[in-house]
């Protein structure tokens, strides 16, 4: 017998069919595009500033003399590195800009292992919810003669800077 | 017992019932693709607003590159003839000299040191050319945006540079509009400033006569690491005379290589200053035929870029100019370099100054 039933479920088949894929479609596209435009953007700012004030900071002031960074890193002076940190990283000239935040850790490599200490902080703790960047540079340490145990060795060598940042 | 019923229903009826529902399903059709097409727009149409605000970081981030990484460009001939001393000099073209080609030669003013060693600190700017470029009396508002900012959209922008020192921020621009979303960069810079040596006057060998000069060996001062070297043609040069036992004067200020002449009648010229900085007269004396009086601590002060193949076309196989002063008391005098080493038991020095760092910081809306 033939009537006109199977012709009426396959259009309702396929006319669901393409509204499921659109409505797939729809959701998966829109969600691209709301994406928040201009988050990597505020990344890049805060890691271009890392690393300028890394940067500068690892340039002697006068010549002959090892940076200031160095000198942080040799005496192991987390408040001192904290403070100059911080002072270049959260100098503006207009209100509501600065209020960074970091942590620092340097790696080294003692024999054929790679060890690591906490270095310094600005004294706020990481819940982990912080947008945060890293940035680091490798310092040049020439005389290593009071790193924190079980620290690395007393031989000139790199250290690896790394800094967290992110902004309150 | 309902479910046979449905069941039957559903396959056995032959009423025309289920035409509605075709119906149904084409307009719903229609309906959700309009809506589709629609909600896919204003999707588009917030991108469009966000990408204002990257678009304004975006020239912001380039604009703080320009100025804290690059030492500009110039466009360094007018026909033939050069009137740079150097190719990335855009702050070295004195509007003196070349009013006309001053500001249409310009093509970046970048405040970096330029890249001549591979070892320089990309990050040191030079403290004559944030003065040239914070002056505000120097270039129009709009120069700046021809030559920093870039783009074909009226860009307005706030640049300013905050010393860390201690020192008075400057800025050029309009303020940052408080309401509106502004594209922002920080750049932190260290700025090197001019080195200076003090010399003393006294002629210890009494052949000089009153006449003092003062070398610049340009191989001699390429000896250090380049964050740190005296660029003679590039920066400013100053000159600390002390230990003068009586009132006397100057009577003439040359520059030779090899042959003296008298410095140049405009900018980039030979200045002497009073202890506290103050001019007290620029160039050409001897022609003028007056003589300067001077004291313990007057400067000789060389712009940048005099000292420069520009002005001194034989600069290069002669790898030295000197400054040739003339005192009308003949007991000073001699022969003096401006070098990294000085004579320390005639309380001679070489000064240069630390690096300072310094915020550079940028608006654009």
């Amino acid at each position: 017998m033939v009537n006109e039933n199977g012709v009426l479920y396959t259009i309702e088949g396929v006319a669901a069919g393409v509204l499921m894929i659109t409505t797939a479609y729809l959701v998966v596209s829109t969600t691209v595009m709301f994406t928040p435009g201009d988050s990597h953007i505020i990344d890049m700012q805060l890691e271009q500033l890392g690393n300028d004030v890394l940067a500068s900071m690892d340039t002697p002031i006068r010549y002959g003399d090892p940076s200031p960074l160095e000198l942080y890193i040799t005496d192991n002076d987390s408040s001192g590195f904290s403070n100059h940190f911080l002072l270049y990283a959260n100098t503006a000239a207009q209100p509501g800009f600065g209020r960074i935040k970091f942590n620092s850790t340097v790696y080294y490599r003692k024999d054929a292992d790679v060890g690591s200490y906490h270095f310094s902080d600005s004294g706020d703790i990481m819940t982990g919810r912080e947008h945060m960047v890293n940035v680091n540079r490798r310092v040049f340490v020439k005389d290593y003669t009071n790193p924190p145990p079980p620290g690395p060795d007393d031989r000139p060598q790199s250290v690896l800077l790394e800094v967290t940042l992110w902004r309150d | 017992m309902w479910i046979e019923k449905f069941h039957y229903w559903v396959f056995h009826h032959t009423d025309d019932s289920g035409q509605l529902s075709i119906d149904f399903v084409v307009g719903l059709s229609i309906f959700m693709i309009a809506f589709i097409i629609v909600s896919t727009m204003s999707a588009g149409l917030l991108v469009g607003l966000q990408s204002k605000t990257i678009d304004y970081d975006a020239v912001a981030y380039r604009t703080g590159v320009i100025l804290a990484e690059d030492p500009g460009e110039i466009d360094e001939t007018v026909g033939v003839a050069y009137i740079a001393p150097d190719r990335y000099a855009w702050d070295l073209i004195y509007p003196d000299y070349y009013p006309a080609y001053h500001e249409a030669n310009m093509m970046r003013m970048g405040l970096a040191m330029p890249r001549y060693y591979y070892d320089i600190p990309s990050q040191i700017v030079m403290s004559h050319k944030t003065e040239q470029f914070f002056d505000p009396s120097k270039y129009e508002r709009d120069f700046y945006k021809d030559k920093i900012i870039f783009g074909d959209y009226p860009y307005n922008y706030y640049i300013t540079i905050t010393p860390l020192d201690g020192g008075q921020s400057k800025s050029v621009g309009d303020p940052v509009p408080q309401k509106q979303q502004t594209g922002y960069i920080k750049r932190v810079v260290m700025v090197k400033h001019p080195a200076n040596v003090t010399l003393n006057v006294f002629d210890t060998t009494g052949l000089a006569n009153g006449e003092m000069t003062v070398s610049f060996n340009f191989y001699n001062l390429s000896s250090r690491t380049p964050g740190f070297m005296v660029y003679p043609s590039l920066e400013r040069s100053i000159i600390n005379l002390t230990n003068f036992s009586t009132p006397t004067t100057i009577t003439s200020v040359k520059a030779c290589s090899p042959t003296c002449e008298d410095t140049q009648p405009t900018t980039p010229t030979i200045w002497i200053k009073k202890p506290n900085g103050e001019v007290w007269r620029a160039y050409q004396i001897s022609p003028l035929g007056m003589a300067l009086s001077v004291e313990n601590g007057t400067l000789i002060e060389v712009d940048p870029g005099y000292l420069s193949k520009r002005y001194f076309p034989n600069l290069g196989p002669v790898d030295k100019i000197d400054v040739k002063m003339v005192f009308s008391d003949p007991t000073l005098g001699g022969e003096k370099d401006f070098s990294y080493v000085q004579e320390v038991s005639f309380n001679e020095s070489f000064h240069q100054p630390n690096l300072t760092a310094a915020v550079l910081e940028a608006w654009v809306w």
